[in-house]
């Protein structure tokens, strides 16, 4: 592995409770490079969102040290674009407004322009761009959401489940979206989610999660969203049997550590 | 949320706005015979005509010296007066409140104290300190709003979703910026809700201090007006009040819909 | 800015003081406030009575009465006015809220009246009920049940209407009557808006009731504070002021408490 650009290394997260401390996240060791899709799975309450948000800087470590390109985190940063699974758009904004919060506030005002014309067109938001978040369709306000996060160009975009709220058909349509803007653009990506099928399609590294304390069971290379030509059928690389495969031994750990 | 009864009762034979109709028909038909077949006295209960008669007075020749539109006006200036001081200084004090506990903890004991205490019993020490007149009343108007205003203003403050400042903050947004494009907006529903009640309350404060310590208003019209027995002045001041009370909301509701026009959608 | 896990990043921890011992403070500093400009005489003392003139005529009146009444009744008529009024209009008005919100035709039939007596201020039929009832507690409690009133029937009509279509559903195609669909779905469904109506129309009550005394009453603590003005007692008043502050945050407390242990479910869903 060349030098890491995102790193946790003994990351230890404990939250005080009435019966004392409780430990979210026990001496996690994790490390990848830059363009990487990492994908984050494991049982409910393993700790993957507690991993992100000291990522994204909202949440302290208790030990340890998060680092970005050497550098350790000390909080929010317009380099870590987020993305929930509510998608938390301005209700008061329009469609590019939202789009452009990251430049406003930044005060980039002219690139905010050609930004926000670039991903919405790239999304298909364009037309609806003076539109309210409320006039739009679930899909449509996740796609803005990311549109957000992207259109501030941050070094890693952080998803905790973006797809987790969206129907079947949505879900996978936005799977290849993501997957197109990502093999455009070589960003990392940090994804958390409880659908392996995602994880294992989206990511080039699977992270497996044992139940609380989290640690890492299992960190998977895969290479399914890197292969290119058969890409364009979602369909048939999920029922090949090479991704059938990699899709139940990843099942296999989680099932085996919930017992 | 649909109606609970929707299956399980069959079809009305009359439609709801005939049933409404029969209803106040019949109010009516019971107030003219009650009234005008000599059941009830006119010092109870005035006859259609005689209430009649008695807004055509109360327009043309007015009330003691003043018609009922200046009347309804001075009215008008007080619960404005009170109401658009108390519910600014109230949402900056709840605004404040909601974002940082030193301010609420310094601030809530005496919110909480002033928001069940009866409006009236203050207005009497008003009236020693700044005499009958325009002064004590819209200052007993602004007390009147402001808890109520600094309350929703801090609510909405506290409800505001942890995700969204989140967001914002990881954009890039500053501490003022995620005030005022992200608090600040998402608690501009609730702001409006507490300003709706607020209005309500000191509109019916406002009737109370005129009926004790006014000369003029509407609330004295209807009060002098009973001490007379005229009762047909007391109902058209009744009526009065309440249409002047139902325009007052309607305004603020449309102003609401407007400014948060996201509010309940998403 | 980061959080800690515990999330101790506001600034009265900061500070290293509760919150509660801050309002604690802050209400010793108004006293303080109060105490130093009646000492240092900063206004005429006419106006302002000291904390100890007031503490003063809280004894005597606890000894002596005030006017031939002691402090008791008049609490005692306050509170049954209001109370008498209060719970009239929870007898008349949640049922038929609870009808208006069932049957479309009984709502049609009377909601305009609810909804027209609902913005009135209450005050202002207070003269018409004089006319009619004259004026002892009849009169007095007749204004705080109409002021109560529609309050409540409206919230508990919106309560019905506001039970989930597919609660009744699931009720029904488990085999529940008519009545048991209203008994254990739409009621406790309702019970929630009907607490929130009930507590709203408690607080105009007796925001109502003092305002009811300051007209044609002989006790009350309403009237103890007009009396008193009179009088130009203002220890007396701000007595008053203080005792009805005290009531009021009670009864309001009370209530919620009520609301709290029957409604437990309130929010969670």
């Amino acid at each position: 592995m060349n030098k890491p650009f995102v790193e946790f290394s003994n990351l230890t997260i404990e939250y005080p409770s009435r019966d004392g401390p409780v430990v979210a996240l026990a001496g996690v060791d994790l490390a990848f490079s830059a363009g990487d899709f990492v994908c984050i799975v494991g049982p409910s309450g393993c700790g993957k969102t507690t991993l992100m948000q000291t990522l994204a800087g909202f949440l302290a470590p208790t030990r340890g040290r998060v680092a970005l390109a050497g550098k350790p985190i000390t909080g929010p940063g317009p380099d870590r674009g987020v993305v929930f699974q509510q998608p938390a758009l301005f209700p008061w904004m329009t469609v590019s407004e939202n789009a452009g919060f990251g430049p406003m506030v930044r005060g980039l005002r002219r690139e905010r322009r050609e930004k926000v014309e670039y991903y919405l067109k790239l999304v298909g938001l364009w037309d609806f761009r003076n539109r309210y978040p409320y006039q739009l369709s679930g899909g449509m306000q996740q796609r803005l959401a990311i549109v957000r996060a992207l259109v501030n160009d941050p070094k890693v975009l952080l998803m905790d489940e973006p797809f987790g709220a969206l129907d079947a058909l949505t879900r996978e349509k936005m799977q290849e979206e993501l997957h197109s803007v990502w093999r455009r653009t070589s960003m990392t990506v940090v994804f958390i989610t409880h659908s392996v099928e995602e994880a294992v399609y989206l990511g080039t590294d699977v992270v497996v999660m044992s139940p609380r304390p989290g640690r890492i069971l299992e960190r998977l290379c895969v290479d399914f969203s890197r292969r290119t030509g058969e890409r364009d059928d979602i369909r048939s690389i999920k029922a090949s049997p090479e991704f059938v495969a990699t899709r139940e031994h990843v099942l296999g750990l989680i099932w085996a550590s919930a017992d | 949320m649909t109606e609970a009864r929707a299956i399980t009762q069959g079809r009305s034979r009359l439609p709801e706005w005939a049933i409404t109709g029969v209803s106040v028909a019949v109010l009516i038909v019971a107030w003219v015979v009650a009234t005008d077949g000599g059941f009830v006295d006119d010092l109870f209960m005035p006859s259609p005509s005689s209430l009649w008669s008695g807004f055509m007075d109360l327009v043309v020749d007015g009330y003691k010296s003043r018609t009922i539109w200046e009347h309804a006006g001075l009215s008008l200036e007080r619960v404005l007066a009170g109401f658009v001081t108390g519910a600014i200084a109230g949402t900056v004090i709840g605004l404040a409140m909601g974002y940082n506990r030193v301010v609420e903890a310094c601030f809530s004991p005496f919110v909480e104290f002033l928001r069940p205490l009866p409006q009236l019993a203050y207005l009497v020490l008003l009236i020693v300190w700044f005499g009958i007149g325009e002064t004590a009343q819209i200052i007993l108007l602004f007390l009147t709003a402001f808890p109520v205003s600094a309350i929703a203003a801090m609510d909405g403050v506290k409800s505001v979703s942890r995700q969204r400042v989140q967001v914002a903050r990881s954009l890039g947004a500053s501490d003022w910026q995620i005030f005022r494009f992200v608090v600040f907006p998402s608690a501009l529903p609730e702001i409006f809700t507490g300003a709706r009640l607020a209005i309500g309350v000191v509109y019916a404060t406002l009737i109370a201090a005129e009926i004790i310590a006014g000369s003029t208003g509407l609330g004295w019209v209807i009060l002098d007006a009973g001490r007379f027995l005229r009762s047909d002045y007391v109902f058209v001041g009744i009526l009065a009040i309440g249409l002047m009370g139902l325009s007052l909301d309607y305004m603020l509701v449309a102003i609401e819909h407007r400014i948060v026009h996201w509010a309940g959608r998403y | 800015m980061m959080d800690t896990p515990n999330r101790s990043r506001d600034a009265a921890s900061f500070l290293l003081v509760r919150p509660r011992w801050l309002s604690l403070l802050s209400v010793l500093a108004a006293f303080g406030a109060w105490w130093g400009i009646t000492t240092f005489a900063l206004v005429p003392a006419v106006l302002l009575p000291s904390p100890a003139e007031v503490a003063a005529a809280a004894v005597d009146i606890l000894r002596n009465g005030y006017r031939e009444t002691t402090l008791a009744e008049n609490i005692g008529s306050t509170l049954w006015r209001c109370g008498a009024g209060f719970l009239l209009a929870i007898v008349t008005g949640v049922p038929l809220g609870l009808a208006m919100g069932y049957w479309p035709r009984i709502r049609a039939a009377t909601n305009y009246i609810v909804q027209f007596m609902r913005p009135l201020p209450p005050l202002s039929y207070v003269i018409l009920l004089i006319i009619w009832i004259g004026t002892d507690n009849r009169s007095k409690i007749a204004l705080l049940y109409i002021t109560a009133f529609p309050i409540i029937a409206s919230s508990a009509m919106a309560g019905v209407r506001s039970v989930s279509q597919q609660r009744v559903q699931a009720a029904r195609a488990l085999g529940a009557s008519q009545w048991q669909v209203f008994r254990y779905v739409i009621w406790p469904s309702a019970m929630p808006l009907s607490f929130t109506g009930a507590r709203i129309a408690l607080a105009a009550a007796f925001s109502t009731v003092v305002a009811a005394e300051l007209n044609a009453a002989t006790d009350g603590l309403g009237w103890m504070v007009i009396s008193a003005s009179r009088f130009l007692r203002n220890d007396v008043i701000i007595l008053g002021i203080i005792l009805l502050g005290i009531l009021g945050i009670a009864l309001s407390a009370l209530v919620l408490a009520i609301d709290r242990r029957v409604v437990h479910w309130r929010g969670i869903e």
